[in-house]
């Protein structure tokens, strides 16, 4: 079991997390939530390994395997990969709208800490 | 928890609050014990491949005559899923754009403003801004619209300086090291970003060879400034490239419902594969790809860096932005404070034009009450 | 045109507003509108396009279409599949229609903004519905969280609009802070979903997940559901949605409102019935408990709000709850009263956010306390905000009655009293909330007379009237939507194998219920009484201080984003916990089945549900084949083949092989058929062995046929024979012995075989033989049959019967 993968990810979802929840400077919170979605690209990326499987390129494949025999053994999964893929574009774009938000909100209230940045309330 | 008071505004507790920490390690711990069962449960790195994987790799591939699964997957067969996410990042870009904007000029009434002017005078502080955030603002007006540091003036003749003395370095360029570096390493990434795209049958695809474009432009703003970059670098080009990634996208996907009956069907002939046109519609796509994300990307960033304090008062009690329509009401007495108008009558134009954004108004709109 | 083809055009209505909103910005430089105008037209083809298909569908047909014509292999999909069920279709009509109408309004409310300002708006709105629209229509779990990212990321950039309003920065970081979160959670699930079985597809997820759901499954199916429900602003996932649609321009609230918060009940209601199936997890008691807590925190803090706009938006939090409740129902009536519902809350909150916003615009005032006799100033938008009153509280002539009736009918049928008289409490609290709204915004008088005020544009006109004549038409002919549109919403949701087999195959019949419907007296009086008690509700409120509970949830909803988050996460992991610990609700009683691992000599099985009644402790063993799906009440499949049928394999030991579909993954089930319940017991193909053996409790006698085409079996059920595959059938108990097969030493036998009654399907493979069961475990598994699964994938034709019926039945 790729445990050091796993265990990675599981430590970064939970400083994320716990940065979301307890932490008051916005842009703590937007670390924290970029930790986690890190976090779920390693977490993707490790369910798509296979014990003593390769990287599902059969460009140039390992000696002693032709292309047809990678494509029926055992390569890691691809689908997997792509999911990877969009979320690491869903990561860039949420992030670029975070900062910009933030950059707003510390022109209008002059502060980053969310606790004085509460104006709608109840 | 402050409980919810009239109108005061709420005031930050002097320490941290003590439920959150603790609260939050509570639902750490929860959500990371559901998350260890549930993968403890599901079949890992001993299971066998899915089904799904297995036809791409052994049906799918065959049929696009590809070698790359990860690029079939994303651009050809799933393409409708990096269709979505195209036009999220675009979502995303536009988002970015809308919050970044400064203003035009608004015909009519709108009572947003007077609202907006309420809860200014309610919820934005009152208390004058302090040193640290005044020298903040003054750099960053310096910057935006690029002149140099007052305190960091060259010697007006070169001869005079001193030898030995380093060379004045502004603020706008890096050390002549990061130049050269920059100037050596730039085509040799953008010739890798584009080489990302253009070998369809290596891992690559239009997503990471976008990002390289993106890094390439990032550098040269970086290591040269904004002047140099806004040269090239126009958002109206870059708009312009960005719209018609866009287009292109769409249209290979119509021209496929079009000739071959489905949304995303090949409808291209299908190359030899291990050559730069195999895979269809798959190289198509990376292609527009690789152009709408690398343009969008780079439109967002500067945007963020363009930035401008438009819509908030520069000084508190003074106006908010200048380009304000002529109906829309003022939050505050209309004092300029002597600093505040010097800045603003800095280079004519837009300092945004520098990067080369058509305003819409054009310095007449800095209307002055 | 040809359901195929008309099937074919489905994305279409997805692209359509995209292509809208890639013009935008070109658009934007030639002039401030004509952005805004392209929206419309195109938001005019895509309804074009959607009412093209509409009467298939609405006829009671699943139209499914695979993008880029990858069709799906053995029944397992590889592309990505685009179905139209009747409630994804009005759910896409809706977005577009109402879409438009609000567009026309921004035109002429919104019309003065700056060319590049407009530009964005226009392009984020069509995205925005463009994303609604497809995840309304999609059948593919990937594409569905992908949608709804982009819809995320769209109304990221309409919140944070106005930017001169420091509120709209606020509400934008905190639903960005809560979306975030949300599609994490629907991200995951998705990923452990996929790891768990393979599949992204709704109809082979559903296969997967018939009968035997597992832990990390139900831990999948509470995540979904806490991401799904952050968008439908469920309690405890809501504390974005006031915020956001406070300080959001007019009418992208009513798009969010009436639009963007039902796709998360919509999501809701397809993982829930489609995918998991509601009888095999407690998940509608949950979605019950939700909704109820939903609707009276909505209508409570609703009650107690001095912004008009942040009081439309708990009544909208109210409202999302009020449908969940019409989900949890599972009756034909609660479903199609909350399909029926999510319609009509579209155009009832529209219309009273256009209201609200239109007076925010014109006076720039939104605080109840400081608006007031609006009602000569404004006559058009007075009446069209009492109409939307009206509409949601209920009163007869308008859409509300019809939508809440049919919900407290379903509830009466599943005998939820208590939940029926906490639905009415909300709803008088409701109307209560909007009585005081309306008394205070228009018909009090005011000390102070506003300013000239702007008339009213054309174009808001038209889209005032439009959704006002709306909410009456739904309201006077109701049993017309009932029949055409409502009850197949529900025979979608109701009927998921029908769903599942459409998408498999390319579309389906649904059967449609009779909800029947009419102005009952009991209802009308219990309506008028709930007005009345509304009345003096509303008056008492006015009078009195606020009182100690409803001052303790103000405080709870204390505006900071970190307190939100921690609210929606500890709803997620309740939602979990409660899932994976609570006992799963007795549905279809399933009997245990096993999943037989090739690991040792003895076969090792997990998972095991009820036994029901029978006979003694016993243990059969069968090969199997994987079969697609059914339903409760069809006649099941078991593929039975002939010898030969796999040319590659012998028979082991007297074994009739049963063709295993070339996965690696679950490949077998057994369907067995008896009177009453159909029950599915995957099993698993281990690797490198391709016959599957299942292990039942042998109480119930399980009598395989060999029966090709279900002829012999189906009318001794009762049912109409289908051209499908072999039967097992369940029958009195046995004499212990089994026939030819070996005894199995430990494990006396309840089975027998069956003679077949008819020849085989396929030339040259003799008569159909007899499936022989009963082996020696160790034996079975240690057949010489044991070959590596990759001599026979991806060969059709060696799964013998079992492809050519496929390829008949397509």
């Amino acid at each position: 079991m790729i445990l050091a993968n796993y265990l990675a990810s599981a430590a970064l979802f939970c400083i994320g997390l716990y940065a979301v929840l307890a932490r008051r400077n916005m842009i703590k919170m937007v670390m924290g939530l970029s930790l986690m979605e890190g976090s779920t690209y390693l977490f993707m990326i490790s369910l798509s390994y296979r014990a003593g499987s390769t990287a599902p390129v059969l460009l140039n494949p390992p000696p002693g395997q032709s292309t047809r025999t990678l494509a029926h053994g055992n390569v890691a999964d691809p689908v997997l990969q792509n999911f990877c893929l969009t979320a690491v574009v869903i990561g860039v774009a949420v992030t670029a709208v975070f900062l910009s938000v933030v950059v707003r909100i510390a022109q209008h209230y002059r502060t980053l800490d969310s606790d004085r940045v509460r104006e709608m309330r109840g | 928890m402050t409980p919810a008071d009239g109108g005061a505004r709420p005031e930050a507790a002097e320490r941290e609050p003590l439920h959150r920490p603790r609260l939050g390690a509570a639902i750490v711990t929860g959500m990371a014990v559901a998350m260890t069962v549930a993968v403890a449960g599901i079949p890992r790195e001993h299971s066998p491949l899915p089904a799904v994987a297995r036809y791409a790799l052994a049906i799918a591939l065959p049929k696009w005559r590809l070698t790359e699964p990860v690029n079939e997957i994303v651009y050809g067969t799933r393409g409708f899923d990096t269709f979505g996410e195209t036009f999220l990042l675009l979502a995303a870009v536009v988002s970015v754009i809308v919050i970044t904007r400064s203003r035009e000029p608004r015909r009519g009434y709108f009572g947003e403003e007077t609202a907006a002017g309420r809860e200014r005078s309610e919820s934005d502080p009152a208390e004058p801004a302090d040193a640290t955030e005044d020298a903040a603002r003054r750099a960053e007006r310096r910057e935006q619209d690029d002149r140099p540091a007052v305190d960091q003036a060259p010697p007006r003749d070169r001869d005079q300086a001193a030898l030995g003395a380093p060379a004045p370095e502004t603020a706008a360029a890096m050390t002549v090291v990061v130049r050269t570096a920059i100037r050596v390493v730039l085509p040799i990434l953008a010739m890798a970003g584009l080489y990302l795209v253009a070998w369809g049958y290596a891992p690559g695809g239009g997503f990471p060879g976008g990002a390289v474009i993106m890094g390439v432009v990032l550098l040269v703003y970086a290591g040269f400034g904004r002047r140099r970059i806004g040269r090239a670098v126009r958002p109206a080009l870059l708009e312009g490239i960005e719209t018609a990634g866009a287009v292109a996208i769409i249209a290979t996907g119509l021209l496929g419902l079009l000739l071959r009956g489905s949304f995303s069907a090949n409808w291209l002939p299908l190359a030899a594969p291990q050559t730069i046109l195999s895979g269809g519609i798959v190289q198509l796509f990376s292609a527009s790809e690789l152009a709408e994300v690398g343009t969008g990307l780079t439109i967002a960033v500067f945007a963020l860096l363009a930035m401008r304090h438009d819509w908030t008062p520069d000084e508190p009690g003074g106006r908010a932005g200048h380009a304000s329509g002529p109906a829309s009401q003022a939050s505050g007495p209309a004092d300029e404070r002597g600093e505040h108008a010097d800045d603003r009558a800095g280079p004519a134009g837009d300092p945004r034009d520098a990067v080369g954004s058509a305003r819409p108004g054009g310095p007449a709109d800095r209307s002055r009450p | 045109m040809t359901g195929a083809a008309l099937a074919s055009l489905l994305p279409l209505p997805v692209v359509l507003p995209i292509a809208g909103a890639v013009a935008a910005p070109l658009l934007a430089r030639v002039s401030a509108r004509l952005p805004v105008i392209a929206a419309v037209v195109a938001l005019g083809a895509t309804a074009a396009v959607l009412m093209l298909e509409a009467p298939g569908v609405f006829g009671g047909r699943v139209l499914a279409h695979y993008l880029g014509l990858w069709r799906p292999v053995h029944g397992k999909a590889l592309g990505i599949a685009f179905a139209a069920d009747p409630l994804g279709l009005i759910f896409a009509l809706a977005a577009a229609v109402i879409g438009a109408i609000l567009l026309i309004y921004t035109l002429s409310e919104l019309g003065g903004l700056g060319p590049r300002e407009l530009g964005g708006y226009a392009c984020l709105f069509q995205l925005l519905l463009a994303a609604l629209i497809g995840a309304a229509l999609t059948a593919d779990l990937f594409d569905l969280f992908v949608w709804f990212e982009v819809a995320a990321l769209a109304s990221y950039g309409l919140t944070g609009f106005f930017l001169e309003r420091p509120i709209a920065l606020e509400a934008a970081f905190k639903i960005l802070v809560l979306t975030t979160l949300a599609s994490f959670s629907i991200f995951t699930g998705a990923g452990l979903l996929y790891a768990s079985h393979g599949a992204l597809n709704f109809a082979q997820l559903q296969a997967a997940l018939r009968g035997h759901v597992t832990t990390p499954d139900l831990i999948a199916l509470g995540l979904l559901i806490g991401g799904f429900a952050t968008k439908a602003g469920l309690v405890p996932f809501h504390g974005w949605l006031a915020d956001a649609h406070t300080a959001a321009p007019g009418p992208v609230s009513a798009l969010f409102s009436g639009l963007m918060v039902n796709l998360g009940i919509v999501a809701i209601a397809r993982v829930t019935f489609g995918l998991y199936g509601p009888g095999s997890t407690p998940v509608l008691g949950l979605l019950l408990v939700a909704g109820l807590a939903s609707a009276l925190l909505g209508a409570v803090l609703a009650l107690a709000q001095d912004d008009l706009k942040r009081l439309l938006a708990y009544d909208t939090i109210s409202q999302m709850g009020i449908l969940a409740v019409g989900l949890s129902t599972g009756s034909a009536a609660g479903i199609g009263g909350a399909a029926y519902h999510l319609v009509n809350h579209a155009l009832f909150k529209s219309l009273l956010f256009l209201c609200a916003g239109a007076v925010v615009h014109r006076t720039g005032l939104t605080s109840l306390s400081q608006l007031g006799g609006l009602a000569r100033r404004m006559p058009v938008v007075t009446a069209a905000f009492v109409i939307g009153a009206l509409s949601i509280a209920g009163v007869p002539p308008f859409n509300g009655y019809v939508s809440l009736g049919l919900i407290h009918q379903g509830l009466l049928e599943q005998h939820e009293a208590i939940a029926y008289a906490l639905m009415l409490a909300a709803q008088v609290i409701t109307i209560a909330a909007l009585g005081r709204a309306a008394w205070l915004a228009f018909f009090r008088p005011r000390a102070q007379d506003h300013g000239q005020l702007e008339q009213l544009r054309p174009g808001m006109l038209a889209g005032l009237g439009c959704l006002a004549g709306c909410c009456v038409a739904f309201g006077v002919a109701p049993r017309f939507f009932l029949e055409t549109v409502m009850a197949p919403a529900a025979a979608g949701l109701l009927h998921p194998g029908r769903y599942a087999s459409a998408v498999l195959s390319g579309s389906a019949r649904l059967p449609l219920p009779g909800i029947p419907f009419d102005y009952a007296p009991g209802e009308l009086a219990a309506a008028a009484a709930g007005l009345a008690a509304a009345g003096i509700l509303a008056w008492g409120y006015l009078q009195i201080a606020e009182p100690a509970a409803v001052r303790v949830l103000r405080a709870a909803h204390n505006g900071s984003a970190n307190d939100y988050a921690a609210y929606a996460v500890t709803g997620t992991l309740a939602v979990i916990a409660a899932l994976s610990l609570l006992p799963r609700l007795p549905g279809h009683g399933v009997v245990s089945g096993g999943i037989a691992h090739r690991a040792g000599p003895g076969l090792a099985s997990h998972g095991s549900g009820r036994h029901r009644l029978g006979c003694a402790e016993g243990m059969l063993h069968a090969f199997v084949a994987g079969q697609p799906v059914g339903e409760s009440g069809d006649p099941q499949r078991l593929g039975v083949p002939v010898a030969g049928a796999r040319q590659r394999q012998r028979s082991a030991g007297g074994h009739e092989l049963l063709p295993v579909t070339d996965d690696d993954r679950q490949a077998a089930r057994v369907h067995e058929v008896d009177s009453r319940e159909v029950e599915d017991h995957p099993a698993a193909c281990p690797p490198g062995l391709c016959q599957a053996v299942v292990k039942l409790p042998a109480r119930d006698d399980i009598e395989v046929t060999a029966d090709r085409d279900d002829h012999a079996v189906a009318p001794a059920l009762g049912r109409q024979p289908e051209s499908f595959h072999p039967a097992s059938r369940r029958t009195g108990p046995l004499p212990g012995a089994a026939t030819q097969a070996h005894r199995m030493p430990a494990y006396p036998l309840c089975a027998r075989q069956h003679p077949p009654r008819r020849g085989a399907g396929r030339p040259g493979q003799g008569s159909a033989r007899n499936i022989s069961l009963g082996a020696e475990p160790a034996a079975a598994t240690r057949s010489p049959a044991a070959r590596p699964l990759t001599a026979a994938r991806g060969r059709e034709r060696s799964t013998g019967h079992y492809a050519a019926r496929r390829n008949a039945r397509r």
